[in-house]
C-alpha cells in the first residue's frame, strides 16, 4: 500500500468523521428538541379525544361511575401508542376514577387537560419517558451507519475526483522518489496533471533528462576522443543507474476502473433489502407454485444468467473492447432499473431483471478483463485487490442507504436512483477509463473436457460442491433472499433491513485479511475451509432462539459474515493446489473459471432453494434446514480430506483472483 | 360578395346534409315506475342520490298505495301499458302484489318479465318471492334491511354479556319460527341458553297479546337477561304491552326493527336505515339498467354496515349504562 495515499486518506477520513460527530451530536439535541413536544402534542391530542367521550357520556347524564368499560377503553389506547404509559380519568382533587397503564410519576411526562364539559374531572396522560430515548437511540443507530458509510463514500468520491489527475500526479512523484532511493535513474512516463505534484514530477523529470542527456554527451565526447577506458566507466554508471532506459509501464491506469465499478455496484447494492420485498408485492399466484417460490424468481433469473453470461461475456468484451462493453452493461442495467422502478406485473419485472442482469455480468466481466488487460503480472493481486474492494465498499455502503432510501422514497423511487447510479457510472466511464485495445491474454473458454478432467478429481469435486457451492447458496438464500422478508413480515423498516445486511460485507471486510493471512499450508486451508462452512451453516440455528428478535437474525448474519471470511481465501487458493493433481494441467484460467461458475450456479440457486422451503416449511424451518446443509457439506469435505489425504504436491500459484463474496 | 354568400349557404348546407339524426341515445333517462306502499320514505331519498351520484339519469312514475293494496292489481295493469325499464317497489306487501310469488299464482296477475327490484322484503324467500337469494332465477332482486340474526346478537352481548336469553314471538308466523330456529342454533354455537315463549292464539287462529305480562315474568323469572324482540310483525304491532311489561320486570329489550327503540321504548337496537337499504337497492337497479344484467342473476343481499340506537333515558331507568365506546358510533337517543 502507498504511504502517502494511505496517510491523505486517513486524514479526510478524520477530518469528515470529527465533523459528521459534531454534526450528530447536533442533530441529535435537535432530534429531542423536535420529539418531546411533537408526543407532548399527540398526548394533548388523545387526552382532548378521551375528554370528549367523556363529556359525552356526562351530557348524556351517566353518572360518573358508570362509565362501564373505560379502564380498559384507556388500557387499549396506551397498549396502541408507544409513546404513552398511563391515560386516567381524575376527580377534580386528583383521585383516579378510571385509568390504564402505568403512571410515571415524573411531572416532567404528565399532561393535563379539562375542557368544561368534563364538569371538573381532568385527562391524565403520561408520557412514555422510554420512547423519546428509543426514538434518539434509533437515531444515533442511523447517524452511526450514514457516518461511517458517508466516509466510505467519501474515500470513493476521492477516487472518483482525483482519478487518475491528482492520484496519478501523487503516483507519479511518489514512484520517481522510491526509485531515486533505490538508485534507479531511468526516465518516467510523463505526467499531465496540473498542481504542486504534476510540477515536481516534471521537475524531477527534467533532472533525470538534464542527467541523462549530460551523461549521454559524455559518452559522446569519450567515444569522440576513443577513450575507451572512460567510455566504459560511463557505460557502467549507465548501467548501474540505468540511466537513458523508460520506466515502461503506465502507472495505475486501472485505478481508472474503480469509480464507473463501484458506482455500478452500489446501485445493484441499494436494492438489497427490499428487492425481495418488492417482488412479493408484484407476485401473482402462479397455480402450482407456492407464492415463496414465486417470489424467488425474479431473483433466480437474474443470478442464473450472471452465473452463465460470464463464461462468454470474457471473449465478447475482449472483442468489442472493455470500455465499451462496460458502458453497454451501465445503460443496460440504468434501463434495468428504471423498467423495475415501473414493472407492473412479475413478468414485467422479470424481463426488467433480466435486463439489469446481462448488464451487471457485462460490467462485472468488463471490469475485470479491464484489470487484467491494465497490468502486469506485478501489478495484477494489487489490480484484483482494488477490483475486490469497490465491491465489498458498495456492498457495505449500498444496503443501509438502500434502506432508508426505500423507507423515506418508496421502492420505485429508490429503483430509480438505482438507475440514476448505473447512468452515473455509465458517465464515469466515459469520461474517465482509457479507450484502448486490451493487451492482456486471451481469456480462457471453459470446454467440456476440461469440467470433465475436474469432475473426475475428488478433492476438487469435493471442494467445489461440498464447499464453494454451498457458501454461495446459504449467502443468497439467507442474508438476501430469507432474511429480508422475514424483516418486512415482522414489521421492521427497509433502513432496519439495510443496517442489518451491513454486517455480513462488514465481517468480510474486517476479517478477510486477517483469515487470508492465517491460511498457510495445504492443511491450514483445508481446516478453515471446513471450519468456516461449520460456523456459517451452524450460526443459522442461533434463529431458534427466537426468530422475531434482530439480535438473533443480526447473530446468523454475523456467523455467515465469519464463516465465510474464514473460508473464501482458502478456497481460493485450495482451487489452485487441488488444480496440480488434474491428470493434464488445464491452466489456472480455466480452473478459476470453472470454480466460478460452480460458485455462480450457487448463488442462482440460493433464491430457488430458499423460496421453496420457505413456501412449504415456514422462515425458521428454511434457514435451519439450509444451515445443517451446509455445516453438513462442510464436515463430509473435511471427512474426504481426513480419510484420503492428497499425495504431497507442489505449492500453488498466487490465487489473488479472489471474488469479492 | 354575392359569390361568397351562395357558397356559405351551399356550405351549411351541405354540412346540415351529413349531421346525423337525433336519436335517442343509450345512456338516455331510463323509466322507472315506482311503488310506495305509506308515502315516500328515506328509502326513496337513498334510492334517488344513489342514482344521482352514479350520473344514472331516470324518469320517474312515482305511485304510493296508501297502505290499501287493493290498488295493486290496476297498478300491474297499468306497468304494462306503459312497459317501464323497470318497476321498484316497497315493502313485502307491494312487492307480492306486484310481481307475485314465485311458484304459485295466476302468472297474468303479475308482472313476471319486467325487471322488479324491491326494498325491505325482510324475507324475500320465506314470503316465496324468489327460491333463492344467491340466484333470485327470476325477473326479482333487491335489497334486504333486516340484520343477521348472529350479528344482532354479538352487538346485544357487547352492550351487556349474557347466558340466558328470552324471546317472545307469533308460532304462526313462519318468518318468526324461522328465526327462532336461528336462535336455538345460535344457543349452541355462542354457548347461551334460549328461552321461548310464544303469543296467545285466539280460537279465530289470531294472535293477541293476552297474557304479555305473565310470559315475560316467566321469562324473566328463568334468568333471561335479555329480551330480544325479533322482526315479528304481529309483535311489532304491541310494542306498547311488551316493553313496558320487560321494564317492568327489570328485562332490558334489544329490537330488531327501528321503530322498537324509535318508539316502542325498547333499551337498544340495531337496524338497518332505510337510506341505506335505498342505496342498496339503487346499485342493484343499477346493474339492470346500465350493464344490462337479469335481476335473475343479481343476489339479493343484506347492508354490511348498521346502526346501533340507544335509548339513553331507559338506560337510566333500568341502571343498564352502554358501554362507553359504543357512544363513540352509537345514536344516542334522550328525552
Amino acid at each position: 500500500m502507498n504511504n502517502f495515499q494511505v496517510r491523505l486518506s486517513a486524514a479526510l477520513v478524520v477530518v469528515l468523521l470529527v465533523s459528521l460527530t459534531l454534526l450528530s451530536i447536533r442533530t441529535s439535541h435537535h432530534a429531542e428538541a423536535l420529539v418531546v413536544p411533537e408526543v407532548a402534542a399527540k398526548a394533548e391530542t388523545v387526552g382532548r379525544s378521551v375528554a370528549g367521550l367523556v363529556g359525552q357520556a356526562l351530557a348524556y347524564g351517566i353518572p360518573t361511575d358508570r362509565f362501564i368499560g373505560l379502564d380498559d377503553h384507556l388500557a387499549g389506547i396506551v397498549a396502541a401508542n408507544p409513546d404513552l404509559a398511563y391515560i386516567a380519568v381524575l376527580t377534580t382533587d386528583g383521585r383516579p376514577l378510571y385509568s390504564g397503564g402505568t403512571p410515571t410519576g415524573d411531572p416532567g411526562t404528565i399532561i393535563r387537560v379539562a375542557p368544561e364539559e368534563l364538569l371538573g374531572l381532568v385527562i391524565e396522560v403520561d408520557i412514555d419517558p422510554a420512547y423519546v430515548r428509543d426514538v434518539v437511540y434509533q437515531l444515533w443507530l442511523d447517524l452511526a451507519i450514514v457516518m461511517v458509510v458517508t466516509a466510505l463514500v467519501a474515500l470513493e468520491l476521492i477516487h472518483i475526483s482525483f482519478g487518475i489527475g491528482l492520484y496519478g500526479a501523487i503516483e507519479g512523484v511518489e514512484h520517481r522518489l522510491s526509485a531515486l532511493r533505490r538508485g534507479d535513474l531511468r526516465e518516467h512516463p510523463s505526467v499531465s496533471a496540473a498542481g504542486a505534484f504534476g510540477q515536481i514530477a516534471r521537475r524531477i523529470d527534467d533532472r533525470l533528462a538534464a542527467l541523462t542527456a549530460r551523461l549521454r554527451d559524455a559518452a559522446k565526447t569519450a567515444a569522440a576522443v576513443a577513450d575507451t577506458a572512460r567510455a566504459q566507466a560511463i557505460a557502467a554508471i549507465a548501467e548501474r543507474f540505468r540511466i537513458g532506459q523508460r520506466v515502461g509501464e503506465a502507472p495505475m491506469s486501472v485505478i481508472a476502473i474503480r469509480a464507473p465499478l463501484f458506482v455500478f455496484m452500489f446501485a445493484e447494492e441499494l436494492t438489497r433489502p427490499f428487492l425481495p420485498v418488492y417482488i412479493q408485492g408484484l407476485a401473482a399466484p402462479v397455480p402450482g407454485l407456492s407464492p415463496e417460490l414465486v417470489t424467488s424468481l425474479p431473483m433466480v433469473v437474474f443470478l442464473a444468467i450472471v452465473a452463465l453470461a460470464q463464461p462468454f461475456l470474457g471473449t465478447v468484451t475482449e472483442r468489442a473492447g472493455r470500455r465499451r462493453s462496460l458502458i453497454m452493461g451501465a445503460a443496460l442495467g440504468a434501463a434495468g432499473y428504471v423498467a423495475t422502478a415501473f414493472a407492473f406485473d412479475l413478468w414485467g419485472l422479470t424481463i426488467a431483471r433480466a435486463m439489469t442482469a446481462v448488464g451487471f455480468a457485462l460490467v462485472f466481466v468488463a471490469a475485470q478483463g479491464f484489470v487484467i488487460d491494465t497490468t502486469g503480472t506485478a501489478q495484477r493481486a494489487k489490480g484484483m485487490a482494488m477490483f475486490i474492494g469497490a465491491i465489498l465498499v458498495a456492498g457495505l455502503c449500498g444496503p443501509p442507504i438502500g434502506g432508508i432510501l426505500a423507507d423515506r422514497l418508496g421502492m420505485s423511487t429508490a429503483f430509480l436512483i438505482a438507475g440514476g447510479a448505473a447512468t452515473a457510472s455509465l458517465i464515469l466511464a466515459r469520461i474517465g477509463l482509457p479507450e484502448r485495445a486490451g493487451i492482456g491474454k486471451p481469456s480462457a473458454m471453459i470446454r467440456w473436457r476440461d469440467l470433465g478432467m475436474v469432475l473426475r478429481t475428488p478433492h476438487l469435486v469435493a471442494l467445489l460442491v461440498l464447499c464453494a457451492l454451498p457458501a454461495k447458496l446459504i449467502l443468497v438464500a439467507v442474508a438476501f433472499f430469507l432474511v429480508p422478508l422475514h424483516m418486512e413480515a415482522t414489521g421492521q423498516t427497509q433502513a432496519a433491513i439495510g443496517r442489518l445486511l451491513m454486517i455480513y460485507p462488514l465481517a468480510m471486510v474486517l476479517l478477510v485479511p486477517a483469515f487470508a493471512s492465517l491460511a498457510r499450508g495445504a492443511g491450514q486451508r483445508v481446516r478453515l475451509v471446513a471450519l468456516g462452512g461449520m460456523v456459517a451453516g451452524l450460526g443459522a440455528l442461533i434463529v431458534l432462539i427466537d426468530p422475531d428478535s434482530v439480535m438473533a437474525i443480526g447473530a446468523v448474519l454475523l456467523c455467515l459474515g465469519l464463516g465465510q471470511a474464514m473460508s473464501i481465501a482458502s478456497q481460493s487458493a485450495l482451487v489452485g493446489e487441488f488444480g496440480n493433481d488434474l491428470p493434464e494441467p488445464v491452466g489456472e484460467a480455466t480452473l478459476y473459471g470453472i470454480f466460478r461458475l460452480v460458485e455462480r450456479t450457487g448463488n442462482a440457486l440460493g433464491p430457488l432453494v430458499a423460496g421453496t422451503l420457505l413456501g412449504i416449511y415456514g422462515f425458521v424451518p428454511a434457514v435451519v434446514g439450509i444451515g445443517l446443509g451446509v455445516a453438513g457439506g462442510a464436515a463430509l469435505f473435511a471427512l474426504t480430506a481426513a480419510l484420503a489425504p492428497r499425495a504431497g504436491s507442489t505449492p500453488p500459484g498466487a490465487a489473488f483472483e479472489g471474488e469479492a463474496r | 360578395m354575392k359569390r361568397r354568400t351562395l357558397l356559405t349557404v351551399g356550405l351549411t348546407g351541405a354540412v346540415a346534409g351529413v349531421m346525423p339524426r337525433p336519436v335517442r341515445s343509450q345512456g338516455g333517462p331510463h323509466r322507472i315506475y315506482r311503488v310506495t306502499f305509506r308515502g315516500r320514505t328515506a328509502v326513496e331519498e337513498g334510492f334517488d342520490d344513489y342514482l344521482a351520484a352514479n350520473g344514472i339519469a331516470v324518469e320517474m312514475i312515482d305511485r304510493d298505495i296508501g297502505r290499501d293494496r287493493s290498488l295493486l292489481p290496476g297498478m300491474v295493469e297499468e306497468i304494462r301499458a306503459l312497459q317501464p325499464d323497470l318497476v321498484t317497489t316497497w315493502g313485502t306487501t307491494v312487492t307480492l302484489g306486484i310481481a307475485g310469488r314465485y311458484d304459485t299464482g295466476d302468472p297474468d296477475a303479475y308482472i313476471r318479465s319486467i325487471p322488479v327490484v324491491f326494498a325491505l322484503v325482510s324475507a324475500p324467500m320465506n314470503s316465496g318471492l324468489v327460491p333463492s337469494l344467491e340466484q333470485p332465477g327470476r325477473n326479482v332482486t333487491g335489497a334486504v334491511h333486516v340484520v343477521p340474526t348472529e350479528t344482532q346478537l354479538r352487538a346485544m352481548a357487547s352492550y351487556r354479556p349474557f347466558r340466558r336469553l328470552g324471546v317472545l314471538y307469533t308460532p304462526i308466523e313462519q318468518n318468526s319460527v324461522s328465526i327462532v330456529g336461528d336462535l336455538q342454533a345460535l344457543s349452541r354455537s355462542m354457548g347461551f341458553e334460549l328461552i321461548t315463549r310464544e303469543f296467545h292464539i285466539d280460537p279465530d287462529g289470531r294472535p293477541t297479546a293476552d297474557g304479555v305480562e305473565r310470559r315475560i315474568a316467566e321469562i324473566k323469572a328463568a334468568g333471561a337477561e335479555w329480551l330480544y324482540l325479533l322482526p315479528d310483525t304481529f309483535l311489532g304491532t304491541v310494542y306498547d304491552r311488551v316493553v313496558p311489561a320487560a321494564l317492568a320486570e327489570r328485562l332490558p329489550t334489544f329490537g330488531a326493527a327501528e321503530l322498537a327503540v324509535r318508539e316502542g321504548g325498547a333499551l337498544v337496537a340495531l337496524v338497518s336505515r332505510y337510506y341505506s337499504v335505498g342505496q342498496l337497492a339503487a346499485s342493484k337497479a343499477a346493474q339492470v339498467l346500465t350493464d344490462g344484467r337479469s335481476p335473475a342473476t343479481i343476489p339479493i343481499e343484506t347492508l354490511r354496515r348498521f346502526s346501533l340506537i340507544i335509548n339513553i333515558d331507559v338506560a337510566r331507568e333500568l341502571d343498564l349504562y352502554p358501554p362507553i365506546e359504543m357512544l363513540n358510533y352509537a345514536e344516542v337517543l334522550t328525552g
